[in-house]
């Protein structure tokens, strides 16, 4: 027999950190896969986009990952198994559009990984979250390209942010009937950062993360516990209903932040009253942030910023915990209620914020752009189909739409949704004004527009320019 | 609280069933080497080489701040005193006896139920008992107070694997009640709880139907978590109270179940306690069993007994495989404290990087906080090792056991602990 020393104890719980990190894997990955789906629904290729997202950031992440290994002389296999290279990624694509380009999400985990976590030392060094400062670069240097269309499509926070967080009761309940109320606003179906819309599954994945211990669930609680109660006071104060707290923890990512990136442990405090404080502090920075900053996302820059303090809310509980827990009560409920009343004293004292009906426009990606969606239904166009692509179109001119007058009426041959001839056949405006707008050179720069062309109206005269352009509008929507 | 703090313990797979329900095999020996240091007493020898001894004679004693007595387990000559690997892992004197067939027993005085406070303590001394959960501490200075208030008799046995405790119980009913009457009436104190685990149920009907004429002695099943058998998280489990050093500070004295079985049989029968049941257990044994042998038995015979390893590499382990010390020569032999031999297989951990998830706090039945120390330990900061109550740790394994990251905690901590006491002096 051969006597091995080893120290005890011998037993050792069957969770492992490995173990840790494939089941917050499997809960990032449920968030993940609804916001495919969402991005299913908006279009193919921003389901494939949604995927590429992904690819491109954990083939960045273990690329950096790989070339940590290879500079300070380790196994790379043996960097890729012990440090979990698959969730800043993960988590940073979740933080972004689904129309982000390829071109920044790249970028953005580089710098996540590197500057992030591996300038530090690699996992379990890192001060800050890695994916949160990626996506605070990204805010902060990408903010023009970060959209890979022309989709501008305010989302919720920056309508809140636009109109101000607190407004009136009749501004704020237009707007949440825009977004097709609390409803839509807890399951995020509207169009905003990947992972960040749908509150409600974000929270259900919470409490599975909480349940098999991956997560300490009093880090959501506390932060989200601090903003509901704090924008409740507000809301009673304001005459708002218990919408407008709901609301106000469904919007920005907060609960995405709360249960996927304050919970970070290696950035957290060990203790539970410094868990505490520290998520009490972030709901304070991060509604410091909404209320007075410019930035319409408070979120990211909250959780850096609490990220930074941590160690001194360690160093403040450091001490023997069943000792000093009268002080660390204190303290704690401290923190919270004091936290809580800067929120409500910042939040009536700001100026309040109006919003108008209707000023929103719900993300579509099936709406039409250009010459189709162009509104020229003051001209009342009326089409008659004459057979072989020609079309004979009576549209309101100048005189028409000023006193009553005649039409103008055209001819228009239109073939394979394209326009190939213009002709007026009818010209009731006024001669020597309007006449330059049917003019040979002015019809024929008309000839070859689509729906999807930005034709503009000629200045000096713009009603018969406008009743030109409406008639071939009518004529091209009739003939598709 | 626990809101705020932690659970400060955890269930641990507790592997029992292995030799609960085995029968005790008794080992015989023709020699036995009675290591004169146990825990943290070292005796000198009170005997020569070619003294004729009998069970229950002096042969050392530890006289400086305690009297610990250290009683011969057999009867025969003392062939030799020789310094010898101890379970303490230090080479200290152990006095070899060969055992002749005589059994000749010297004596001890008898101890009714009637004996006053002071004369059961005076006892306790002359018998040398100490508390035999393995820290060894000696009970009449224990018993010398008149603040106890409540007397928790500590049978939870909380270490995975061990079942000596429960096993001694069910087979000394009578020693047990007669021992637990008596430290009763030398604590002076008005209520008494038997603590168990509440998963043994046989037992605790058993002991239910034991003291059911007694009215101040209350069984109390407790939860299967670790560490339920360290006193403080026994004395919070059953009283609600915590206390800074010493639990007679929240009026209580809490004595280990084996102890009072001693003391019991010891007063009944007016003979040293010459034999302990180990438990000798583990992943790496062929047949784990409960063994009774006489106190300097060698390790090996109760290897031997069990059927051998089964992987030749084997870690052994003297005591629980959470608090235990590793022994690395089978010559180690048994004290009146070592309740088990753990013997395991080599194991390798795949070790992450610390999460600083906190776990190791939440779970520290001392309410430390492991990964400060450790950071404290690094930088060799010995103020700030203060301020963290490095020295307030028990090693009970704990932060080592919870670790997501299969970091060696407990193992940092003792080092720092080390560290500190060194710097002190």
């Amino acid at each position: 027999m051969e006597f091995i020393y080893k120290t005890t104890p011998m037993p050792r719980r069957p969770l492992t950190t490995s173990k840790i990190m494939l089941r917050l894997l499997a809960g990032l990955l449920v968030v993940y896969a609804y916001a495919l789906y969402q991005a299913y629904t908006f279009g193919s290729e921003y389901l494939i986009n949604g995927i590429l997202l992904l690819v491109v950031a954990e083939v960045v992440s273990y690329a950096c990952e790989a070339v940590y290994a290879l500079m300070t002389k380790q196994n790379i296999l043996e960097i890729f198994k012990t440090s979990f290279p698959y969730i800043t990624p993960l988590i940073l694509v979740l933080t972004v559009p689904v129309n982000t380009s390829l071109y920044v999400i790249g970028v953005g985990t580089f710098l996540a990984v590197v500057f992030g976590k591996l300038v530090f030392g690699g996992f379990g060094q890192n001060i800050f979250n890695p994916a949160a400062v990626g996506r605070a670069i990204i805010a902060t240097s990408f903010a023009g390209v970060v959209a890979l269309d022309a989709i501008t499509s305010p989302t919720l926070t920056t309508t809140l942010a636009n109109a101000g967080w607190v407004s009136d009761s009749a501004s704020f309940y237009y707007m949440l009937k825009d977004f097709g109320g609390l409803g839509s606003v807890l399951t995020g179906d509207y169009f905003a950062a990947m992972g960040e819309t749908n509150t409600l599954l974000i929270l259900v994945v919470g409490v599975l993360l909480s349940i098999f211990d991956v997560i300490d669930f009093r880090i959501p609680l506390t932060y989200l516990g601090v903003m509901f109660l704090g924008a409740t006071v507000i809301a009673l104060v304001s005459g708002l209903g218990i919408d407008y707290p709901i609301t106000f923890i469904s919007t920005g990512g907060a609960a995405f932040g709360a249960v996927f990136m304050l919970t970070d442990p290696v950035t957290n405090p060990q203790t539970r009253p410094g868990k505490i404080v520290f998520s009490a502090l972030a709901a304070l920075f991060t509604i410091a942030i909404r209320f007075l900053g410019n930035l319409p996302e408070g979120v990211i820059f909250s959780i850096l910023l609490v990220n930074m303090i941590s160690p001194v809310i360690n160093r403040i509980f450091a001490n023997k915990q069943v000792d000093s827990i009268k002080r660390n009560i204190i303290i704690t409920f401290a923190t919270i209620i004091v936290s809580i009343l800067i929120l409500v004293i910042i939040g009536t004292s700001v100026e309040k914020g109006t919003y108008k009906e209707n000023t929103f426009k719900k993300f579509d990606p099936n709406a039409e752009t250009g010459l189709a969606a162009d509104d020229y239904s003051s001209c009342k166009a009326k089409v008659t189909d004459l057979g072989d692509g020609k079309y004979h179109v009576t549209v309101r001119g100048f005189h028409a739409i000023e006193d009553g007058g005649p039409d103008n009426e055209f001819d228009i041959v239109v073939k394979d949704g394209k326009v190939v001839s213009v002709e007026c056949t009818v010209f009731s405006d006024t001669k020597g004004i309007g006449d330059a707008a049917i003019s040979e050179d002015a019809l024929s720069e008309l000839v070859g527009v689509d729906l999807s062309s930005e034709v503009d109206t000629m200045s000096g005269c713009t009603y018969t320019s406008r009743s030109v352009v409406a008639a071939i509008q009518a004529a091209l929507k009739e003939a598709r | 609280m626990a809101f705020l703090i932690g659970p400060m313990q955890h269930h641990i797979e507790g592997h029992k069933e292995i030799t609960e329900a085995n029968e005790i095999i008794k080992i015989g020996t023709d020699e036995v080497a009675i290591s004169l240091s146990i825990g943290a007493h070292i005796a000198t020898p009170t005997v020569q080489v070619g003294d004729r001894v009998k069970i229950g004679d002096l042969i050392g004693k530890r006289d400086d701040r305690f009297y610990v007595p250290i009683f011969s387990s057999v009867s025969g000559e003392v062939v030799a005193i020789e310094k010898r690997m101890s379970a303490s892992l230090k080479p200290s004197d152990h006095v070899i006896i060969k055992k002749d067939d005589t059994d000749e027993f010297k004596d001890f005085e008898k101890l009714s139920l009637d004996a006053s406070k002071e004369e059961i303590i005076a006892y306790m001394k002359t018998i040398g008992l100490l508390g035999q959960g393995g820290a060894g501490f000696p009970s009449y200075i224990k018993y010398a107070t008149d603040k106890c208030e409540t007397l928790i008799i500590n049978a939870v046995e909380c270490e995975p694997y061990i079942t000596a405790d429960v096993r001694n119980i069910e087979e000394h009913l009578d020693e047990f009640k007669y021992g637990v009457m008596l430290m009763l009436k030398a604590s002076n104190a008005s209520k008494c709880f038997v603590a168990m685990k509440s998963f043994h149920k046989e037992t605790i009907e058993k002991l239910i139907k034991l003291f059911e004429d007694e009215e101040k002695i209350v069984v109390k099943p407790v939860k299967d978590v670790y560490p339920m058998g360290w006193e403080r998280t026994l004395t919070y489990e059953v009283l609600k109270k915590r206390y800074d050093k010493l639990p007679i500070e929240a009026g209580a004295i809490v004595s280990n179940a084996t102890s009072a079985i001693t003391l019991g049989s010891t007063a009944l029968s007016g003979r040293y306690c010459y034999e302990r049941i180990v438990t000798v257990s583990g992943d790496n044994i062929n047949n784990p069993h409960n063994v009774i042998c006489r106190i300097g038995t060698p390790i090996s015979k109760l290897i031997e007994a069990c059927g051998g390893v089964k992987e030749d590499r084997a870690i052994i382990i003297m005591g629980g495989p959470m608090m235990g010390t590793c022994v690395t020569k089978d010559i180690v032999t048994i004290t009146p404290i070592s309740n088990a031999v753990n013997i395991f297989k080599e194991q390798h951990f795949k070790e992450y990087a610390c999460l600083r998830c906190g776990r190791c706090v939440e779970h520290c039945p001392s309410s430390l906080m492991p990964v400060s120390i450790i950071e404290a330990y690094k930088f060799n900061d010995i103020a700030e090792l203060e301020k963290l109550h490095v020295s307030d740790c028990v090693e009970c394994g704990m932060c080592t056991f919870i670790c997501p990251s299969k970091i060696e905690v407990t193992e940092s901590i003792r080092r720092a602990k080390k560290l500190l006491a060194a710097r002190k002096r």
